[in-house]
Protein backbone atom coordinates (compact mmCIF):
# COMPACT_ATOMS: atom_id res chain seq x y z
CA UNK A 1 0.00 0.00 0.00
CA UNK A 2 2.55 2.56 0.22
CA UNK A 3 2.80 3.14 -3.57
CA UNK A 4 -0.21 4.79 -3.39
CA UNK A 5 2.11 7.97 -2.26
CA UNK A 6 3.34 7.87 -6.28
CA UNK A 7 1.47 9.31 -8.82
CA UNK A 8 -1.60 7.46 -9.38
CA UNK A 9 -0.91 6.11 -13.30
CA UNK A 10 0.27 2.90 -14.55
CA UNK A 11 1.01 0.16 -11.86
CA UNK A 12 1.50 2.07 -8.96
CA UNK A 13 -2.26 3.17 -9.02
CA UNK A 14 -3.17 -0.17 -9.91
CA UNK A 15 -3.92 -1.76 -5.96
CA UNK A 16 -7.42 -2.24 -6.62
CA UNK A 17 -10.72 -1.57 -5.15
CA UNK A 18 -9.35 0.00 -2.32
CA UNK A 19 -7.34 2.62 -4.31
CA UNK A 20 -9.54 5.32 -4.45
CA UNK A 21 -10.24 6.03 -1.15
CA UNK A 22 -6.64 5.65 0.01
CA UNK A 23 -5.48 7.93 -2.41
CA UNK A 24 -8.25 10.22 -1.54
CA UNK A 25 -7.27 10.02 2.61
CA UNK A 26 -3.71 10.72 1.70
CA UNK A 27 -4.27 14.13 0.39
CA UNK A 28 -6.37 15.13 3.35
CA UNK A 29 -3.73 14.46 5.79
CA UNK A 30 -1.61 17.05 3.73
CA UNK A 31 -3.98 19.67 3.56
CA UNK A 32 -4.20 19.39 7.50
CA UNK A 33 -0.57 19.24 7.37
CA UNK A 34 -0.06 22.71 5.71
CA UNK A 35 -2.10 24.42 7.59
CA UNK A 36 -0.41 23.85 11.17
CA UNK A 37 2.79 24.55 9.83
CA UNK A 38 1.59 27.91 7.43
CA UNK A 39 -0.42 29.41 10.31
CA UNK A 40 0.66 28.53 13.29
CA UNK A 41 -2.77 27.32 14.45
CA UNK A 42 -4.18 23.97 12.73
CA UNK A 43 -7.64 24.47 10.76
CA UNK A 44 -8.74 20.70 10.93
CA UNK A 45 -11.95 20.12 8.43
CA UNK A 46 -14.42 20.23 11.52
CA UNK A 47 -13.29 23.95 12.56
CA UNK A 48 -15.94 26.40 13.06
CA UNK A 49 -15.60 29.15 11.47
CA UNK A 50 -17.27 33.01 11.69
CA UNK A 51 -17.75 35.09 8.70
CA UNK A 52 -16.46 39.08 9.76
CA UNK A 53 -17.72 41.98 7.65
CA UNK A 54 -16.55 45.00 8.21
CA UNK A 55 -18.52 48.24 6.68
CA UNK A 56 -18.43 52.20 6.90
CA UNK A 57 -19.62 55.47 5.16
CA UNK A 58 -17.59 58.44 5.44
CA UNK A 59 -16.98 61.71 4.76
CA UNK A 60 -12.87 61.61 4.26
CA UNK A 61 -10.89 64.43 5.72
CA UNK A 62 -8.02 66.15 3.49
CA UNK A 63 -5.23 64.93 6.56
CA UNK A 64 -5.42 61.21 7.32
CA UNK A 65 -8.19 60.33 10.28
CA UNK A 66 -9.33 57.36 11.54
CA UNK A 67 -13.12 56.18 10.67
CA UNK A 68 -15.19 53.87 12.50
CA UNK A 69 -17.39 51.04 11.22
CA UNK A 70 -19.89 48.47 11.79
CA UNK A 71 -18.26 44.85 12.16
CA UNK A 72 -20.59 41.94 11.91
CA UNK A 73 -20.05 38.53 12.39
CA UNK A 74 -22.54 36.07 10.68
CA UNK A 75 -24.23 38.95 9.02
CA UNK A 76 -26.21 38.99 12.88
CA UNK A 77 -28.63 41.59 13.22
CA UNK A 78 -26.84 42.75 16.03
CA UNK A 79 -23.46 44.16 14.90
CA UNK A 80 -20.55 43.60 17.45
CA UNK A 81 -20.38 47.46 17.40
CA UNK A 82 -21.77 50.35 14.98
CA UNK A 83 -18.76 52.73 15.75
CA UNK A 84 -15.65 50.44 16.23
CA UNK A 85 -12.56 52.37 16.05
CA UNK A 86 -10.70 49.26 15.72
CA UNK A 87 -10.62 45.36 15.32
CA UNK A 88 -9.20 42.50 16.87
CA UNK A 89 -10.39 38.82 16.50
CA UNK A 90 -11.75 37.61 19.37
CA UNK A 91 -9.24 35.57 21.90
CA UNK A 92 -7.55 32.93 20.86
CA UNK A 93 -8.84 33.37 17.42
CA UNK A 94 -7.03 34.68 13.58
CA UNK A 95 -8.93 36.40 11.33
CA UNK A 96 -8.15 35.66 7.99
CA UNK A 97 -8.62 38.55 5.57
CA UNK A 98 -9.98 37.71 1.80
CA UNK A 99 -11.33 40.88 0.28
CA UNK A 100 -11.54 44.20 0.51
CA UNK A 101 -13.33 47.04 -1.26
CA UNK A 102 -13.07 50.89 -1.15
CA UNK A 103 -16.02 52.95 -3.47
CA UNK A 104 -15.85 57.05 -4.11
CA UNK A 105 -19.55 57.61 -4.79
CA UNK A 106 -19.98 61.85 -5.70
CA UNK A 107 -21.93 62.96 -2.98
CA UNK A 108 -22.55 66.32 -5.02
CA UNK A 109 -22.21 67.34 -8.55
CA UNK A 110 -18.20 67.08 -8.23
CA UNK A 111 -15.63 64.39 -8.48
CA UNK A 112 -14.39 62.79 -5.72
CA UNK A 113 -11.11 60.25 -4.55
CA UNK A 114 -10.25 59.07 -1.16
CA UNK A 115 -6.82 57.01 -0.42
CA UNK A 116 -7.90 54.38 2.51
CA UNK A 117 -5.31 52.38 4.79
CA UNK A 118 -6.50 49.57 6.44
CA UNK A 119 -3.51 49.45 9.22
CA UNK A 120 -2.68 46.95 11.82
CA UNK A 121 -0.92 47.25 15.15
CA UNK A 122 0.91 44.05 16.56
CA UNK A 123 -0.42 44.21 20.00
CA UNK A 124 -1.40 46.59 22.47
CA UNK A 125 -4.08 47.55 25.06
CA UNK A 126 -7.70 48.18 23.74
CA UNK A 127 -8.07 51.44 22.41
CA UNK A 128 -4.27 52.89 22.18
CA UNK A 129 -3.11 52.43 18.69
CA UNK A 130 -2.49 55.70 16.92
CA UNK A 131 -2.30 56.06 12.89
CA UNK A 132 1.67 56.12 13.26
CA UNK A 133 2.07 53.23 15.01
CA UNK A 134 0.07 50.73 13.00
CA UNK A 135 2.00 49.92 9.58
CA UNK A 136 -0.49 49.43 6.58
CA UNK A 137 -1.12 46.19 5.62
CA UNK A 138 -3.45 47.41 2.58
CA UNK A 139 -3.61 50.42 0.97
CA UNK A 140 -5.51 51.37 -1.75
CA UNK A 141 -7.46 54.65 -3.80
CA UNK A 142 -10.54 55.63 -5.47
CA UNK A 143 -11.50 58.48 -7.21
CA UNK A 144 -14.61 59.35 -9.47
CA UNK A 145 -14.01 60.67 -13.08
CA UNK A 146 -17.08 62.32 -13.87
CA UNK A 147 -18.88 65.42 -11.77
CA UNK A 148 -22.41 64.20 -11.69
CA UNK A 149 -24.10 63.28 -7.99
CA UNK A 150 -24.09 59.70 -7.58
CA UNK A 151 -21.01 58.96 -9.96
CA UNK A 152 -18.64 56.25 -8.82
CA UNK A 153 -15.57 54.04 -8.43
CA UNK A 154 -14.01 51.07 -6.96
CA UNK A 155 -10.80 49.36 -5.94
CA UNK A 156 -11.25 46.30 -4.92
CA UNK A 157 -8.08 44.01 -3.35
CA UNK A 158 -7.94 40.08 -2.87
CA UNK A 159 -5.73 39.79 0.66
CA UNK A 160 -5.81 35.75 0.82
CA UNK A 161 -5.68 34.31 -2.68
CA UNK A 162 -6.72 30.79 -1.72
CA UNK A 163 -5.43 28.28 0.91
CA UNK A 164 -2.31 27.94 1.86
CA UNK A 165 -1.61 31.75 1.36
CA UNK A 166 -3.82 33.08 4.30
CA UNK A 167 -3.36 36.69 4.84
CA UNK A 168 -4.30 36.58 9.00
CA UNK A 169 -4.26 38.31 11.93
CA UNK A 170 -3.57 37.25 15.15
CA UNK A 171 -5.61 38.35 18.45
CA UNK A 172 -4.27 40.59 19.98
CA UNK A 173 -3.22 42.39 16.10
CA UNK A 174 -5.85 45.78 16.13
CA UNK A 175 -6.67 46.74 12.63
CA UNK A 176 -7.94 50.38 12.50
CA UNK A 177 -9.48 52.22 9.08
CA UNK A 178 -7.78 55.54 7.85
CA UNK A 179 -8.66 58.04 4.85
CA UNK A 180 -7.95 60.78 3.58
CA UNK A 181 -9.34 62.82 0.02
CA UNK A 182 -11.65 64.96 -1.19
CA UNK A 183 -13.42 66.22 2.17
CA UNK A 184 -17.01 65.39 0.77
CA UNK A 185 -19.27 62.67 1.24
CA UNK A 186 -19.19 59.83 0.27
CA UNK A 187 -16.20 57.13 0.56
CA UNK A 188 -17.68 53.21 1.49
CA UNK A 189 -15.42 50.15 2.60
CA UNK A 190 -16.26 46.97 2.99
CA UNK A 191 -14.05 43.88 4.34
CA UNK A 192 -14.34 40.73 4.76
CA UNK A 193 -12.80 37.58 5.81
CA UNK A 194 -13.67 34.95 8.82
CA UNK A 195 -12.55 33.99 12.20
CA UNK A 196 -11.04 30.36 13.28
CA UNK B 1 -10.90 4.48 11.84
CA UNK B 2 -8.16 6.94 13.41
CA UNK B 3 -6.18 5.53 11.43
CA UNK B 4 -7.35 7.73 8.49
CA UNK B 5 -5.26 10.67 9.77
CA UNK B 6 -1.90 9.07 9.65
CA UNK B 7 0.26 9.13 6.94
CA UNK B 8 -0.65 6.71 4.37
CA UNK B 9 2.52 4.58 3.98
CA UNK B 10 2.61 0.77 5.69
CA UNK B 11 -0.92 -0.52 7.56
CA UNK B 12 -2.86 2.70 8.01
CA UNK B 13 -3.30 3.12 4.62
CA UNK B 14 -4.82 -0.56 4.27
CA UNK B 15 -8.01 0.28 5.16
CA UNK B 16 -9.75 -1.69 2.61
CA UNK B 17 -13.12 -1.54 0.98
CA UNK B 18 -14.37 0.90 4.30
CA UNK B 19 -11.38 3.67 3.44
CA UNK B 20 -14.12 5.91 1.24
CA UNK B 21 -16.85 5.82 3.97
CA UNK B 22 -14.83 7.03 6.36
CA UNK B 23 -13.56 10.12 4.00
CA UNK B 24 -16.90 11.31 3.83
CA UNK B 25 -17.43 11.18 8.27
CA UNK B 26 -14.55 13.09 8.47
CA UNK B 27 -15.53 15.75 4.82
CA UNK B 28 -18.99 15.97 7.16
CA UNK B 29 -17.86 17.66 9.95
CA UNK B 30 -16.73 20.45 7.30
CA UNK B 31 -20.02 21.32 5.97
CA UNK B 32 -20.35 18.48 3.54
CA UNK B 33 -18.24 20.77 1.07
CA UNK B 34 -15.54 18.62 -0.37
CA UNK B 35 -17.42 15.94 -2.24
CA UNK B 36 -20.65 17.51 -1.67
CA UNK B 37 -22.87 17.99 -4.51
CA UNK B 38 -22.84 20.97 -5.78
CA UNK B 39 -25.33 23.51 -7.46
CA UNK B 40 -24.20 27.20 -9.55
CA UNK B 41 -26.14 29.77 -7.85
CA UNK B 42 -25.98 32.79 -9.63
CA UNK B 43 -28.41 35.95 -9.12
CA UNK B 44 -28.77 38.82 -11.29
CA UNK B 45 -30.58 41.62 -12.41
CA UNK B 46 -30.35 44.22 -14.98
CA UNK B 47 -32.10 47.62 -13.21
CA UNK B 48 -32.68 51.07 -13.17
CA UNK B 49 -30.93 52.46 -10.16
CA UNK B 50 -32.53 55.44 -8.36
CA UNK B 51 -31.07 58.46 -5.99
CA UNK B 52 -32.35 56.71 -2.82
CA UNK B 53 -31.00 53.23 -1.63
CA UNK B 54 -33.46 50.54 -2.81
CA UNK B 55 -33.67 46.74 -3.04
CA UNK B 56 -33.12 45.18 -6.65
CA UNK B 57 -35.55 42.46 -8.09
CA UNK B 58 -33.37 39.95 -8.59
CA UNK B 59 -33.43 36.99 -10.34
CA UNK B 60 -31.76 33.29 -9.28
CA UNK B 61 -30.70 30.89 -11.39
CA UNK B 62 -29.95 27.25 -10.13
CA UNK B 63 -27.89 25.10 -13.08
CA UNK B 64 -28.99 27.93 -15.41
CA UNK B 65 -32.52 27.67 -14.55
CA UNK B 66 -34.20 30.76 -13.77
CA UNK B 67 -36.66 30.50 -10.66
CA UNK B 68 -39.09 33.43 -9.09
CA UNK B 69 -37.46 36.91 -9.13
CA UNK B 70 -37.67 38.83 -5.40
CA UNK B 71 -35.82 41.39 -3.91
CA UNK B 72 -34.26 38.93 -1.11
CA UNK B 73 -34.17 36.00 -2.06
CA UNK B 74 -33.63 32.30 0.14
CA UNK B 75 -31.18 29.35 -0.20
CA UNK B 76 -32.39 25.92 -0.78
CA UNK B 77 -33.77 24.24 2.94
CA UNK B 78 -30.65 22.82 4.60
CA UNK B 79 -28.19 24.11 1.93
CA UNK B 80 -25.30 26.38 1.90
CA UNK B 81 -24.83 29.51 -0.21
CA UNK B 82 -20.73 29.97 -0.86
CA UNK B 83 -20.39 33.70 -2.68
CA UNK B 84 -17.54 33.60 -5.38
CA UNK B 85 -17.73 37.28 -6.69
CA UNK B 86 -19.80 39.83 -7.42
CA UNK B 87 -19.40 42.14 -10.47
CA UNK B 88 -21.28 45.57 -11.93
CA UNK B 89 -21.63 47.43 -14.99
CA UNK B 90 -23.10 50.62 -15.96
CA UNK B 91 -23.84 51.61 -19.63
CA UNK B 92 -25.13 55.36 -20.08
CA UNK B 93 -28.33 55.61 -20.91
CA UNK B 94 -28.42 58.54 -22.55
CA UNK B 95 -25.69 61.22 -23.71
CA UNK B 96 -24.65 61.80 -20.23
CA UNK B 97 -22.42 59.83 -17.43
CA UNK B 98 -23.88 58.01 -14.68
CA UNK B 99 -22.87 55.73 -12.35
CA UNK B 100 -24.45 53.01 -9.61
CA UNK B 101 -22.98 51.37 -5.83
CA UNK B 102 -24.36 48.43 -5.29
CA UNK B 103 -24.31 46.83 -1.57
CA UNK B 104 -24.82 42.79 -0.83
CA UNK B 105 -26.50 42.55 2.26
CA UNK B 106 -27.22 39.18 3.87
CA UNK B 107 -30.17 38.52 6.94
CA UNK B 108 -29.72 35.58 8.87
CA UNK B 109 -32.98 35.25 9.78
CA UNK B 110 -35.52 37.10 7.60
CA UNK B 111 -35.85 39.13 4.59
CA UNK B 112 -32.60 40.91 3.14
CA UNK B 113 -33.19 44.68 3.25
CA UNK B 114 -31.72 48.12 3.20
CA UNK B 115 -30.51 47.92 6.51
CA UNK B 116 -29.37 44.27 6.72
CA UNK B 117 -25.97 43.47 7.11
CA UNK B 118 -22.87 44.23 4.09
CA UNK B 119 -20.74 41.64 2.76
CA UNK B 120 -19.29 43.31 -0.03
CA UNK B 121 -19.74 47.04 -1.67
CA UNK B 122 -19.19 48.01 -5.39
CA UNK B 123 -19.42 50.80 -7.08
CA UNK B 124 -18.96 51.95 -10.78
CA UNK B 125 -19.55 54.76 -12.96
CA UNK B 126 -18.60 55.30 -16.80
CA UNK B 127 -15.87 58.26 -17.90
CA UNK B 128 -17.53 59.67 -20.85
CA UNK B 129 -20.75 61.35 -22.00
CA UNK B 130 -22.11 59.23 -24.79
CA UNK B 131 -24.77 57.03 -25.27
CA UNK B 132 -23.75 53.47 -24.22
CA UNK B 133 -20.58 53.88 -23.02
CA UNK B 134 -19.91 51.50 -20.11
CA UNK B 135 -18.51 51.04 -16.92
CA UNK B 136 -17.79 47.71 -14.96
CA UNK B 137 -15.96 46.56 -11.83
CA UNK B 138 -15.73 43.45 -10.14
CA UNK B 139 -13.99 41.13 -7.06
CA UNK B 140 -13.86 37.61 -6.12
CA UNK B 141 -15.34 37.20 -2.61
CA UNK B 142 -14.38 33.98 -1.74
CA UNK B 143 -11.15 32.42 -2.48
CA UNK B 144 -10.07 28.61 -2.46
CA UNK B 145 -11.34 26.53 0.24
CA UNK B 146 -11.13 26.54 3.24
CA UNK B 147 -11.38 30.63 2.79
CA UNK B 148 -15.05 30.85 1.68
CA UNK B 149 -17.63 32.90 2.41
CA UNK B 150 -20.83 31.62 3.04
CA UNK B 151 -24.70 31.53 4.29
CA UNK B 152 -26.40 29.14 5.54
CA UNK B 153 -30.29 28.51 5.12
CA UNK B 154 -32.80 30.03 6.84
CA UNK B 155 -30.65 33.58 6.20
CA UNK B 156 -31.56 35.60 3.15
CA UNK B 157 -30.08 37.55 0.43
CA UNK B 158 -30.43 40.80 -1.23
CA UNK B 159 -28.45 43.29 -3.61
CA UNK B 160 -29.58 47.01 -2.64
CA UNK B 161 -28.67 49.98 -4.95
CA UNK B 162 -27.87 53.59 -5.46
CA UNK B 163 -26.98 56.06 -8.11
CA UNK B 164 -27.84 57.97 -10.87
CA UNK B 165 -31.53 57.50 -11.34
CA UNK B 166 -30.61 55.92 -14.70
CA UNK B 167 -31.28 52.61 -16.56
CA UNK B 168 -29.09 50.45 -18.20
CA UNK B 169 -27.40 48.53 -14.90
CA UNK B 170 -26.33 44.78 -14.28
CA UNK B 171 -25.13 43.28 -11.42
CA UNK B 172 -24.02 39.62 -11.09
CA UNK B 173 -22.96 37.71 -8.27
CA UNK B 174 -22.39 33.97 -8.47
CA UNK B 175 -21.44 30.85 -6.46
CA UNK B 176 -22.52 27.64 -5.33
CA UNK B 177 -25.07 25.74 -2.93
CA UNK B 178 -24.00 22.90 -1.24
Amino acid sequence: MALIQGVPTGAHADVGTTSKGVFIEQGLDRIEGFYERVSGKPISLGETRSVVTLWTIQTPSTSETRVTFVLNRNYDLRPVGVNLNEYTPRPNMRFVCLGATAISRNGTAAVHGTTVRLRVRQQQAPGTTTITEAPPLLVFGCGTWGATINQSATTTACLTPGHPGLFTLIHPNYMIMTMIGVAAADTEVSVWGFEY
Amino acid sequence: MAQIKGSVSGANADVGATSKGVFTEIIASDGKNIGATKTVFVIYATFTAATTEAMITLTPSRNFVNGATGTSLTITANKRFVLLGLSITTRNAGAAVQGVVVRVRVNPSGAAITTSPVVCVLGTGTFSATANVVSSVATPISCGWPCLIEMADPAQIGISQVGTATANNDVCLWGYEY
